[in-house]
């Protein structure tokens, strides 16, 4: 029998076990693991008052319908292309208003990537940890961007807006629970952010009083890594039961509300540009509904007829408050889709290329980096990788994706070792 | 032809791993108890690290202790009280044994088992309800462990008494690659992941080979459908696999099936007679000699030492909060065990004693090591005390399952869950009963009336729904074992505002809010407080402290003492196993 591995990678690094095992045994107290990893290194003192809004369009945007249209070729697809505010620019008519702001974003159209396993999920963790799934788990980016921009915020660093019901999920892998995603639902308020009747506002303090009265004192000449995490938990969560407004979008004023417009994707942007305003970290919001197998047209034509107005209205707003300038916004997808169209007007998943947009704080915006061929199979210019994508979305922020977390004791690169960033896109 | 079992030799015996030779070199152990050896081993490397021992733990510490390790709650505050006023000098060590006969300690360990094994992976064609049935009685009757591995590693999920054993392998849909690494980890303490396409760059001990000969034992098992639906394991013949390194790609290697070192032999079978139901695709395959088989036989026995090394250390674990190897799944020369000499008794003796668990947790929870405070001497730096010293007791996070059970004995909120799950069902009835309205069927017959088995299961049903929220919110991502203690915002945002909890704390229906608030006097309510939440009793400041909180709230009684019950439950102290 001929061996067939399952893991397609003969570059491994470090998968978290393996890391695990590197760890020097008597590393001094691993408790919770994220109370080890040490402060970043100097000169990201300054990298502090950076924000990131990350747009996660899920199921895998098609590049034709969007970004690197390529009409009246065999692969186009029914719909046109529009010029943009750049010159010589053209995105697909199903982005009108993002086509008007296209001159405050950097477009990628050479973004590839091997084939992973775990189809979406494997190659959603690809793009938003850099490293193949099967070394990892590593860090979501999000929960990477909490650790190293907001470690000591009271505010959660990392709020995720999410159209479905979406489970508390680790995604901070080895940087702990204190940096994984806070959920908001359908863009309602974290589970569990209300007060049970019982407690009222006076009594609900008396018992978190009473609470620290008696961790103190068990704290006492115990080790501290795990009564501080601890501790720590129930701050947040008092501070976050007090700032409960901070969730709520229809504290917005009635013209915008109209202005994002009223479905799911208009509000979660409203309440995107509240979370960011109120100064959390990193906020991002998914958008549903890209897996177009079938109908790819017609999927597109709702699910971009959705998106492109708040997204735009965002970066607009963004913009006229100054926020851009020190706020990168980054639209991801896991992977592009076939320039095949099947006979039922799919396409299917594509990793050999597809576009990534980003804009903001650090980055070349108001043009495009790399290209495709006339009918989009393959990247003959700029070719982009993800895991360089990983370090560039750091650098962009002023983070070096070169540096390392430390683990009990080890290690770990930030970004893939063998990637860099791509310097074309950094101001 | 029947394979005769003689034929099976071990071709290669020398192993690389210094295991072998270090069991057969510490006979003289035998003597003295095991639990007096493991005092021995630790204040012998304490005295050479210069480290002191933390003082005994008090017997309210030692109570909670073993009663969260070996049952998996806390003792209600009935025990609690009548343990600590105990004045017996073998009060610890009865107690020790009472729990290793209660019916809870089977749970537990199916528990604490499942987790190590299926790593909350979700069900698949075993149920957990079946899978911890098996194993509660396994543990509960105190099959030797050696068994129940080998029915695990055996398991074909044909015979109906073992089939929950076959979920080891079904629920990972016996996927081979899956497998070897989980057979590794699990069963043998190494984590061949990175041996699959070469030898492990990193830790020169996992070779390539090592990966594929253990592969060569499941190489050929795959699922089969019965006709009668249900999922089982059939097995086509395997001799050997070719592989070669990724960074050799021309040179093919071939390997038999082996136990990291040791290569097993397979008997040569006249073509054409392989078969006791040869492979089509009505019939379960079924050849004459099962590597699947074999590799039952030959892995938890002393053929293997890595076997009993490896589940030594997870016991160890479970009870110490550390492995002497640490992380479990990690022995290797560049990683080696804090303890080596320990760790080759435990081994030894756990073997010794015919894989008998339960003696095996006794001498450990009989042992100083083990009956030691958390708490920290002065003589030490709290900051820079290695955890595997064992110099103080190491504090673990209580698990989902253990957290659940205890905040419900703590509460004595028993009746309030019966009474959510009531809730629960008249509601899901009636969202029922209003869509037969909305929407009749004419063609489907009435309900019947419910007979109270179904309704017993409707009940079991929500109460593991219940469960299944704390280990969404508590538990480790499925397929990961389970991490260190860490606490996160949504996970305090649970405890403190969740429905679930927050009905057990409300006086009601008799819990502990409701039988506080009837006491008049603040020092037996701050005792029973104490008792009952944190299983011991209160030091003066905190009966000061209970005191002029009741004072402070004697507007309203039920909520001042709903407010100091809350605040015990989300204590570190209580959190904690400690």
């Amino acid at each position: 029998m001929k061996y067939d591995p399952a893991c397609n990678s003969n570059a491994h690094l470090v998968s978290r076990r393996s890391m695990l095992g590197n760890m020097v045994a008597g590393a001094a107290g691993v408790g919770a693991l994220g109370q080890l990893i040490h402060p970043l290194v100097a000169g990201e003192i300054e990298a502090k008052k950076k924000q990131v809004l990350i747009f996660l369009l899920n199921g895998g945007l098609s590049q034709f319908e969007s970004f690197d249209p390529k009409p009246n070729t065999d692969t186009g697809g029914p719909f046109r292309s529009i010029p943009t505010s750049v010159p010589g620019t053209h995105f697909c008519e199903l982005m009108p208003y993002t086509a008007q702001i296209a001159d405050k974003l950097a477009v990628v159209r050479s973004m590839y990537a091997e084939r992973v396993p775990g189809s979406h999920g494997g190659a959603r963790e690809y793009v938003v940890t850099g490293r193949p799934p099967q070394q990892g788990p590593y860090p979501w980016i999000g929960p990477v961007y909490s650790k190293l921009l907001a470690d000591n915020e009271d505010l959660p660093g990392n709020i995720h807006i999410t159209p479905s019901r979406w489970g508390p999920r680790q995604d901070s892998a080895f940087l702990g629970p204190r940096h994984a995603s806070l959920v908001l639902s359908g863009g309602k308020p974290p589970l569990n952010v209300d007060r049970p009747d019982l407690f009222n506002k006076e009594l609900d303090d008396t018992r978190y009083r009473l609470r620290q009265i008696a961790d103190q004192r068990f704290s006492q000449r115990r080790r501290t890594a795990h009564t501080e995490a601890y501790q720590s938990s129930y701050d947040q969560a008092a501070q976050l039961i007090r700032q409960k407004e901070l969730f709520d979008v229809t504290k917005e004023s009635e013209k915008d509300q109209l202005r994002y417009g009223s479905h799911d994707m208009g509000r979660h942007c409203l309440l995107a540009r509240r979370l960011l305003q109120k100064g959390v970290t990193c906020v991002k919001v998914t958008h549903n509904n890209y897996d177009s197998h079938m109908e790819n047209f017609n999927f597109h034509l709702e699910q971009l007829g959705e998106f492109d107005q708040p997204f735009a209205t965002l970066m607009q707003d963004l913009e006229e408050s100054g926020q851009l300038d020190h706020t990168l916004v980054m639209l991801v997808t896991e992977f592009g889709r076939t320039p095949v169209i099947q006979p039922d007007n799919g396409r299917d998943h594509y990793q050999d290329s597809w576009s990534v947009v980003l804009g903001g704080c650090g980055i070349q915006t108001g043009g495009v980096l790399g290209s495709t061929n006339d009918n989009g199979t393959e990247i003959v210019d700029r070719p982009v990788h993800v895991g360089e994508m990983f370090h560039t979305y750091l650098q962009a922020v002023g983070l070096d994706s070169t540096g390392t977390h430390v683990v009990g004791g080890n290690n770990v690169p930030i970004g893939a070792p063998e990637r860099s960033a791509v310097k074309e896109l950094l101001i | 032809m029947v394979f005769s079992p003689t034929t099976r030799s071990r071709v290669l015996i020398a192993t690389a791993i210094v295991v072998t030779s270090m069991l057969s070199a510490s006979s003289h152990a035998a003597e003295v108890p095991l639990h007096e050896l493991i005092d021995q081993r630790i204040d012998a490397s304490l005295a050479k690290q210069k480290l002191t021992a933390a003082a005994p733990a008090s017997d309210a510490e030692f109570m909670r202790r073993v009663y969260l390790d070996l049952t998996g709650t806390i003792p209600d505050s009935k025990t609690a009280r009548a343990f600590i006023e105990d004045v017996d000098v073998l009060k610890r060590t009865k107690l020790i044994d009472q729990l290793l006969a209660s019916e809870n300690y089977g749970t537990h360990m199916a528990t604490v088992f499942d987790v190590m094994l299926m790593e909350r992976r979700p069900d698949k064609y075993v149920t957990t309800p079946e899978w911890r049935t098996f194993l509660a009685e396994s543990f509960g009757a105190n099959k030797p462990l050696n068994v129940l591995v080998a029915e695990i590693l055996g398991a074909d999920g044909v015979d109906e008494k073992l089939r929950p054993a076959a979920k080891f392998y079904l629920d990972r849909a016996v996927a081979k690659d899956l497998l070897v690494r989980d057979i590794g980890r699990l069963f043998l303490g190494v984590d061949l992941q990175c041996a699959q396409c070469h030898d492990h760059p990193e830790i020169d001990d996992y070779l390539h080979q090592h990966y594929h000969g253990l592969s060569v034992f499941i190489a050929g098992s795959k699922t089969f459908k019965q006709p009668d639906g249900k999922f089982v394991l059939q097995e086509v013949v395997m001799r050997e696999v070719e592989f070669a390194s990724v960074f050799e790609p021309d040179k093919t290697n071939k390997t038999g099936p082996r136990l990291l070192d040791a290569l097993m032999e397979v008997p040569e079978v006249k073509e054409g007679e392989e078969y006791v139901e040869k492979p089509s695709r009505t019939v379960r395959s079924v050849p004459k000699f099962s590597l699947r088989k074999l590799l039952s036989e030959r892995l938890p026995s002393k053929d293997t030492p890595e076997f009993a090394r490896s589940m030594a250390n997870r016991l160890w674990a479970m009870l110490m909060g550390r492995g002497i190897v640490h992380p479990l799944d990690m022995h290797h020369s560049d990683n080696p065990p804090s303890h080596p000499e320990l760790l080759n008794d435990l081994a030894v003796r756990l073997s010794a004693t015919k894989y008998d668990v339960k003696a095996f947790l006794r001498e450990l929870t009989l042992s100083n090591t083990y009956q030691r405070s958390s708490f920290i001497p002065e003589e030490l730096d709290p900051e820079s005390l290695p955890e595997d010293s064992f110099a103080v007791a190491n504090m673990k996070g209580l698990s989902p399952e253990q957290l659940f059970d205890s905040l419900l004995v703590g509460t004595h909120a028993s009746a309030v869950l019966e009474q959510q799950i009531d809730e629960a069902l008249e509601e899901e009835s009636a969202e029922v009963a209003a869509k037969a309205v909305e929407k009749p069927d004419a063609d489907k017959p009435a309900p019947e009336e419910p007979d109270a088995e179904k309704i017993a299961e409707a009940r079991r049903a929500k109460r593991a729904a219940r469960v299944t929220e704390f280990v969404t919110m508590f538990g480790s991502v499925p397929g990961q074992p389970e991490g260190e203690f860490a606490a996160s915002l949504p996970q305090a945002l649970f405890l403190a505002n969740s429905e679930t909890l927050s009905g057990w704390v409300p006086a009601k229906l008799g819990n502990l809010t409701e039988q506080l608030t009837g006491l008049d006097d603040s020092t037996t309510i701050a005792d029973e407080l104490y008792l009952s939440v944190l299983s011991r009793m209160p030091e003066d400041d905190e009966r000061t402290l209970v005191k002029e909180h009741l004072e402070a709230g004697k507007a309203d009684r039920p909520k001042a003492v709903a407010a100091l019950v809350w605040s015990l439950l989300a204590s570190a102290e209580f959190r904690l196993n400690h």
